[in-house]
């Protein structure tokens, strides 16, 4: 079989894999970030993605909106719902042990994923847009793919610079920093808490909608995307958003290559296999510092 | 001797309880003791010493895939093939747990949640030997008893293994860790063999209860045995009931199982719902649970283990 696999194969499975990545990436962020300024795992995040998906397959059939708009609606739509999520819930146990926010968000998780197959079944859906490939010599790439790809590098580099250059993005990451420090500088840190884990689903919603355009969905598309997040910021370093980038291209790049030789739900099992490799050797991450 | 009395006469009633009630009610009282069991499981790891297992699941499955495999290939009686299984997924605990365990923070929670869900598409994928997705059929059981004393058994093992740790030095070792796990170290408490020692305990009795579960239930496929109900349910009756006692997910679970079957029982997503509901509320509002209403604030002081 290996034998079959020419370099040209080898090198669509690395496009592949990187334009996956940029999607990853994107969505590994707001993970990275609410754990980096609130020190709280959202196991809720990936159901961010989920409903940002429905949101784009909603705006689709109800007004022919291209998914691409709709990441326009959905980012704010899920600004909010994060925001609500964080005043009424997270808000309460951000100051608590680790383990009430994880067992919260695991609640509100379930909650969420439920709600979702009570109100659209768990049926699967698409969305009929951007079919087909482009070519260049011989190489495919599927459309889908490659826009969804160039929409989450495009935010990613968007939140980058919000984060490195803005008053509020600076505010943020002295936050992440030390927050009784920010506090005492005269950062208001409850509200801080609030734009991160809002922005951090506003992400995740977009990339909902790009996901929307690449996969089926239905209500527990959220589970595999956060476990894949979870490798990608464990990858890179836990709260490092550079670091969230190059996991998610490393992720991307090892998925697009080992489905070459494996298939179906075995692809699946790289993400566990590279975390679990990780944890092993290098538990900090690739650009991160010793957690411990 | 009036404790022993009362504790005397309760053991007595549970004994003699399937022989004067109908196929139903041992059935529920089985289940009850499954489910103090697995949140008792639960809390070993998760309550005593801090480190919340999203996936315990996990455990439950490959116990229930290893004795029923016992039992289809081998024709073992399920009783050992359970004790096995026990066995199995406590071997299974000793690399994860020496791998995650060794991290603070939530890696093992996530780890956990993705090994419950790796577990279940090797239990799917691996077809010639597992059934794949169509499952597992067991003989037909002719008697129940013995199963709902095996799983009595089981539930009063794990409720004494707490019971031992709300007093004992290993427990209070357990306990440091959870408070001030830098401090615990620093003090000279192994902490990493401390937690892999908890983590084995707790992945002893899910695989154990997974055997007899499987026997009892008489067929098993990988959406039913690594269902995330179960993980959540596992959950929701430890903190309801209060983590870090003994009492908690005794009192958890039969209060969530009595409610849920007389409610919910028939509307599965309500029911996860409600689920999920619940463990929100009860952190928000009541983190210390139905235990934190009995004993008040007074004897809180007196029990270590009992905080948060």
């Amino acid at each position: 079989m290996s034998l079959e696999i020419m370099p040209l194969m080898f090198t669509q499975a690395v496009i592949s894999g990187m334009l996956m990545g940029a999607v990853y990436a994107l969505l590994a962020l707001g993970l990275t970030m609410v754990f980096g300024v609130m020190h709280v795992i959202n196991i809720s995040h990936g159901e961010m993605l989920m409903l940002g998906a429905y949101v784009s397959f909603w705006l689709f059939h109800q007004f022919g909106l291209s998914p691409l708009l709709a990441i326009v609606v959905a980012a704010p739509l899920m600004f909010a719902v994060g925001a609500l999520i964080e005043k009424g819930i997270i808000e309460k146990v951000v100051e608590d042990i680790e383990t009430n926010s994880l067992l919260v968000t695991f609640g509100v998780s379930i909650c969420i994923v439920n709600l979702a197959i009570w109100m659209w079944t768990t049926d699967f859906k698409a969305i009929p847009y951007l079919s087909g490939s482009w070519f260049y010599g011989s190489l495919v790439f599927p459309k889908p793919r490659l826009v969804g790809a160039a929409f989450a590098l495009a935010l990613t580099a968007l939140v980058y610079f919000f984060l490195k250059f803005s008053r509020l993005g600076k505010a943020i990451r002295a936050t992440a920093g030390n927050h009784d420090l920010a506090a005492t500088c005269g950062i208001y840190v409850k509200r801080i808490y609030l734009v991160t884990f809002g922005l951090a689903s506003a992400m995740g919603g977009a990339a909902g909608v790009l996901a929307s355009i690449m996969f089926a969905i239905y209500p527990e598309m959220g589970e595999s995307f956060l476990m894949r997040s979870f490798t990608v910021i464990v990858l890179g370093g836990m709260g490092h958003v550079v670091g969230a980038v190059l996991g998610g291209m490393v992720l991307g790049l090892a998925e697009g290559i080992g489905s070459l030789y494996l298939s179906g739900e075995g692809g699946g099992a790289i993400s566990f296999a590279i975390l679990l490799l990780i944890l092993i050797f290098r538990p900090s991450g690739l650009l991160g510092r010793r957690v411990d | 001797m009036k404790k022993y009395a009362l504790i005397i006469l309760a053991l007595a009633a549970l004994c003699l309880y399937p022989y004067f009630m109908g196929p139903y009610f041992i059935s529920m009282a089985l289940l009850i003791f499954m489910y103090i069991s697995l949140a008792g499981s639960w809390n070993i790891i998760s309550g005593f010493v801090g480190y919340v297992s999203l996936g315990h699941a996990v455990f439950f499955g490959v116990g229930a895939y290893l004795a029923a495999l016992q039992i289809t290939n081998f024709g073992t009686h399920w009783l050992p093939a359970s004790l096995l299984a026990g066995v199995g997924t406590s071997l299974l605990a000793v690399p994860v747990g020496a791998l995650c365990l060794r991290l603070r923070g939530p890696f093992f929670a996530i780890f956990m949640l993705g090994l419950n869900e790796l577990m279940a598409i090797v239990a799917s994928v691996y077809d010639n030997i597992t059934g794949g997705a169509e499952g597992l059929s067991l003989p037909i059981i002719r008697q129940i008893i013995p199963l709902y004393f095996a799983m009595g058994l089981t539930a009063l093992s794990v409720f004494l293994v707490m019971l031992w740790l709300e007093s004992s030095r290993f427990g209070l070792r357990l306990l440091s860790i959870r408070e001030d796990e830098t401090a615990a170290d620093t003090l000279g408490t192994n902490t990493t063999l401390y937690k892999l020692i908890a983590f084995i305990m707790s992945a002893f009795f899910p695989g154990v209860v997974g055997g007899i579960y499987a026997r009892y239930i008489t067929y098993i496929d990988p959406e039913t045995v690594f269902n995330i109900l179960f993980s959540v349910q596992m959950v929701l009756m430890c903190i309801l009931g209060g983590r870090g006692t003994a009492w908690g997910p005794v009192i958890g679970a039969t209060v969530l199982y009595l409610i849920l079957e007389f409610t919910w029982a028939n509307f599965p997503h309500f029911h996860k719902l409600a689920s999920g509901t619940l463990i929100v509320l009860i952190i928000l509002y009541a983190p210390r649970g139905i235990m934190g209403f009995i004993y008040g604030r007074g004897l809180a002081q007196l029990r270590p283990s009992f905080k948060n």
